[in-house]
């Protein structure tokens, strides 16, 4: 399943919150999308999902948007929140409403709870869940059609260490299935031992789209984090107490 | 789109809204018949007689009306106020058909709680009609022309929330906005217009023409009302599909 992202540009008045961004995530690889916060991340992944409207360009998963989808859930699934579920819904009913929808059958909704390490607490409300737990609910949903492609927003906010270490295996596990996953994140250490390729942007213009062993062998061996650092602001930085001081 | 009806009805199922607002409009209307009875005959009320059974009827009609508008009103503007107008647009990216679903589905739930309005007026307005030794002639008195009238009344009920809450996109509003129409609109608009036979054209005063046996000159024919009361719904729906193409979530 192909997702490609051509010329995509998206202003809220006179700001551009995503600027002529083109670029295609590899097929059956795990693609980390970095940025700093307000650089149009977020932006990017509601247009690939229909969510926002582009002011020009095109988002399109194997050639057609995800309106033109028949059942898109079972082509593509996403994560873009956490907070998209009703309080009073217990955890299961809010995954039965989606599986319903899209003509998926309850029993991969048990399926996917128990992925998620749920089960248990599938029949509470949702509204008396942590955070992790619905960013757990959040992801099962995302699982819910047994998607080739899977989008996620910040899957890790939210997950305390063991939480963060089950979502790298996890989406590693989603990869060696051959599906393609394209997840955005702040916690770049993490990222790093999640992703195969790389797409970093900075105020909504793409700084670059390659695979992480050429780009860590090109930088010398430096972490993602540094990497970001130098690729989206080229001024030198303080890097040591002593150099914060000289700084001061 | 069946599978979205589904979908829709299970929404509705899946939180205490529904059994809690229609436990307490069957409660009502159990209760209004008892009251009517124990009243009937003392102040301004008419004493008990076999035709009662239609006013017992349709007492609860406001109430019940008022709670599946309110159902109608969650069931759109609730998926905005609780986001899982995202989870319901990534499942079916296109709104117009969730909407449609939304409106089919609500129109069931009217269905259903007005035969369920009906069996419990009906229930106990007998009771009481047997308690004082009268005779109960349920197919007399326009009876069943308002049986069979309740449940699509409640559904129209429900159609116009539904289209609401999918304009406005929020709960509080769309309440608001409702209560200051029927109560503050509907009232000032005949009078400031000078044309008393508005209110009969608003959508309230539809809504109780859709009821009323016998209209006299001037009010709208019980048909006439419920189609004007489905135009109103239409524009409503047309609206939001309108401003749909605009906004984004």
């Amino acid at each position: 399943m192909l997702i490609e992202l051509t010329g995509l540009t998206k202003r809220y008045g006179p700001v551009t919150a995503v600027e002529d961004l083109t670029f295609s995530p590899a097929p059956g690889r795990v693609t980390g999308f970095v940025g700093a916060n307000g650089a149009g991340k977020s932006t990017t992944m509601r247009m690939l999902l229909g969510l926002t409207r582009p002011d020009s360009g095109t988002a399109t998963i194997d050639g057609k948007a995800y309106a033109e989808l028949q059942n898109p859930l079972r082509s593509i699934g996403a994560m873009v929140d956490s907070n998209v579920f009703h309080p009073k819904r217990s955890g299961r009913n809010a995954l039965r409403v989606i599986a319903r929808i899209a003509d998926i059958p309850d029993r991969r909704v048990d399926q996917v709870l128990a992925l998620v390490g749920l089960t248990d607490a599938a029949g509470r409300r949702v509204g008396g869940y942590s955070m992790g737990m619905r960013q757990r609910l959040a992801l099962a949903a995302a699982l819910l059609g047994d998607p080739a492609t899977i989008v996620l927003d910040e899957p890790a906010n939210g997950l305390d260490p063991h939480g963060v270490h089950w979502l790298r295996g996890l989406i590693r596990a989603l990869a060696s299935e051959g599906r393609t996953v394209f997840v955005s994140s702040h916690l770049l250490a993490e990222l790093a031992q999640t992703i195969d390729d790389v797409v970093i942007i900075a105020n909504g213009r793409l700084v670059t789209h390659e695979p992480m062993v050429g780009l860590l062998e090109r930088t010398n061996g430096a972490s993602l984090e540094e990497i970001f650092l130098n690729l989206t602001n080229p001024t030198p930085r303080a890097s040591s107490h002593h150099d914060m001081e000289e700084l001061a | 789109m069946r599978s979205l009806i589904y979908a829709e009805l299970l929404k509705v199922r899946t939180t205490r809204m529904l059994a809690g607002t229609v436990g307490v409009v069957l409660l009502i209307a159990t209760a209004l018949p008892i009251f009517y009875g124990a009243a009937a005959g003392s102040g301004d009320l008419p004493s008990l007689d076999p035709a009662s059974l239609a006013g017992m009827l349709t007492a609860p009609s406001r109430l019940a009306g008022g709670a599946v508008l309110l159902i109608g009103l969650l069931a759109s503007a609730g998926e905005f106020r609780h986001r899982t107008v995202y989870t319901t647009r990534l499942a079916e990216p296109r709104p117009l058909r969730v909407l449609a679903a939304k409106l089919a589905a609500m129109t069931v739930i009217g269905l259903a709680v007005g035969v369920a309005v009906d069996i419990v007026a009906a229930g106990a307005g007998g009771a009481v009609l047997a308690h004082h030794g009268l005779a109960i002639e349920p197919f007399s008195h326009g009876i069943p022309r308002l049986a069979l009238v309740m449940p699509l009344v409640l559904a129209l009920y429900g159609v116009l929330g539904v289209a609401i809450g999918a304009v406005l996109r929020s709960t509080t509003a769309a309440v608001g906005a409702t209560l200051i129409w029927a109560f503050v609109v509907e009232a000032i608009l005949p009078g400031v217009t000078r044309i008393p036979e508005l209110a009969n054209w608003l959508p309230t005063g539809a809504l109780r023409e859709v009821l009323n046996t016998q209209p006299t000159a001037g009010q709208l024919a019980p048909l006439a009302a419920a189609t004007l009361l489905l135009g109103y719904a239409a524009l409503l729906v047309a609206t939001s599909a309108a401003l749909d193409r605009r906004r984004e979530l």
